[in-house]
């Protein structure tokens, strides 16, 4: 007998996505849970392998709990897992009331632990951000560009080989804008708001000792006319907007077009320092982008990280 | 036994993704994904888990039941964890949950009105 695990959100509506905002529900084969964890006195958190293939591979269900049930919300789900059902389908958690048509309803295994709602969602993407790409922190709220098919604008993901640090970042510029009356400005939301898409953050990303910048897709215009030439400069303020004067970019792209790659070999990079997207050139005129995605792979190694090395 | 899940979506099911069959042991799972369509994923061993072009995928579409008895994702999910489930002695391994071609519905599903099947590697399969 396989198990398959329901979990229902309050009022259940659907949603391509699964953000953490929609209303939604999943079934899962009890064969692809991976792991639990306590995520706050009253919650807990459940990962199973990602129904969909979204994000890191993760699709994650929160249930809220009285306070301190951590360990025995987990152990009443791994009775749910293993339970001998009728039919193999097993109501875990289902909040879903259906505008109060419906009761609710949880697996009895749960009697006297306080659940009082659960939230299910793809696990790295909240539906603005990934989940951890913190606005203020990360990127700022002026480089948050418009695309939206199926993850965020900006994507960090971060592995370790061989003790080196490798963090890739990924950049849509859907939606950004540059002024174009003069080169080196900062490209960003012509609303405004802080426009960095990175930050070098050596606890995270280690000492960058080479970074290589690869063109996906070309850059174009959706209004206006924006420049191809987009080059990028770090800049130890962290508050450069659209149109803001970044300095002589650092990085001269030389209107790279798409599947090129820029290699950076000698970045020495001041620590929390930001990275900005700027005009190559003076060519724009109140350009809005409709296309252009960037990948970053930076390269770090942590210092004194000889004992971590394998 | 192995238990084989088949869907046709009422097009003949003699052309490509006008039917579908694939092991209920490679079911990844089932979410709503409107009000009125609920899609079922199927992945395949040894695949890379975070690869969206690697699910094939069957959309449901049936009536808008939010309001009054819950999202029909709930009905699918029971009648699909329970076609896994069947004894493969009764239905010669082969079982069909929504075959549109000849009317056949598994358990309660005949609120199913339609079917569309998505393979992996298509780019709009997500």
């Amino acid at each position: 007998m396989e198990n398959y695990l329901y979990f229902a959100d309050p009022d259940v509506e659907g949603s391509a996505e699964g953000y953490s905002a929609d209303n939604w529900a999943i079934t899962v084969p009890a064969k692809n849970f991976l792991n639990a964890q306590p995520y706050s006195p009253t919650l807990t958190l459940f990962f199973f392998r990602s129904i969909q293939g979204y994000d890191e591979g993760t699709t994650g269900v929160f249930i809220t709990h009285a306070s301190g049930k951590n360990k025995e919300i987990i152990n009443a789900f791994m009775a749910c897992i293993s339970s001998e059902s009728s039919d193999g389908f097993i109501v875990v958690a289902d909040s879903d009331v259906a505008g109060s048509s419906k009761n609710a309803e949880y697996s009895k295994v749960f009697n006297g632990l306080g659940i009082s709602g659960i939230s299910v969602m793809n696990s790295a993407y909240d539906g603005s951000w990934q989940r951890n790409t913190v606005e203020g922190t990360h990127v700022g709220a002026g480089a948050k560009g418009t695309y939206s098919e199926g993850g965020a604008p900006i994507t960090i993901k971060r592995r370790v080989e061989a003790g080196v640090i490798i963090t890739q970042l990924w950049i849509d510029i859907t939606g950004l804008g540059g002024k174009g009356d003069a080169a080196d400005d900062v490209i960003g939301l012509a609303a405004g708001g802080a426009a960095y898409i990175y930050r070098n953050i050596v606890a995270d990303n280690g000492i960058i000792f080479k970074y290589e910048i690869s063109c996906i897709e070309l850059p174009a215009a959706a209004s206006g006319a924006a420049t191809a030439d987009i080059d990028f400069n770090w800049n130890a303020s962290g508050t450069l907007e659209y149109d803001g004067a970044a300095g002589t970019s650092e990085v001269d792209m030389g209107g790279l077009v798409a599947g090129q790659t820029h290699m950076v070999d000698a970045p020495a990079l001041t620590a929390n320092d930001y990275l900005y997207l700027t005009e190559g050139d003076d060519a724009a005129t109140d350009g809005v982008y409709s296309a252009g995605q960037f990948l970053f792979t930076f390269y770090g190694m942590p210092v004194n990280s000889t004992g971590k090395i394998y | 036994m192995k238990r084989l899940l088949y869907f046709a979506t009422g097009s003949g099911g003699d052309a490509q993704e006008e039917s579908h069959t694939n092991l209920a042991s490679n079911i990844a799972g089932i979410i709503p994904t409107s009000t009125t369509t609920t899609s079922l994923y199927f992945s395949f061993p040894g695949e890379r888990f975070d690869d969206v072009n690697q699910r094939d995928k069957i959309i449901f579409t049936h009536d808008d039941t939010t309001n009054t008895t819950g999202h029909r994702c709930k009905d699918i999910s029971r009648a699909i964890a329970q076609a896994a489930n069947a004894n493969p002695n009764n239905t010669g391994g082969l079982i069909d949950i929504v075959d549109l071609d000849n009317n056949i519905f598994y358990g309660n599903l005949n609120f199913v009105t339609g079917l569309e099947i998505w393979h992996k590697d298509d780019a709009s399969a997500t």
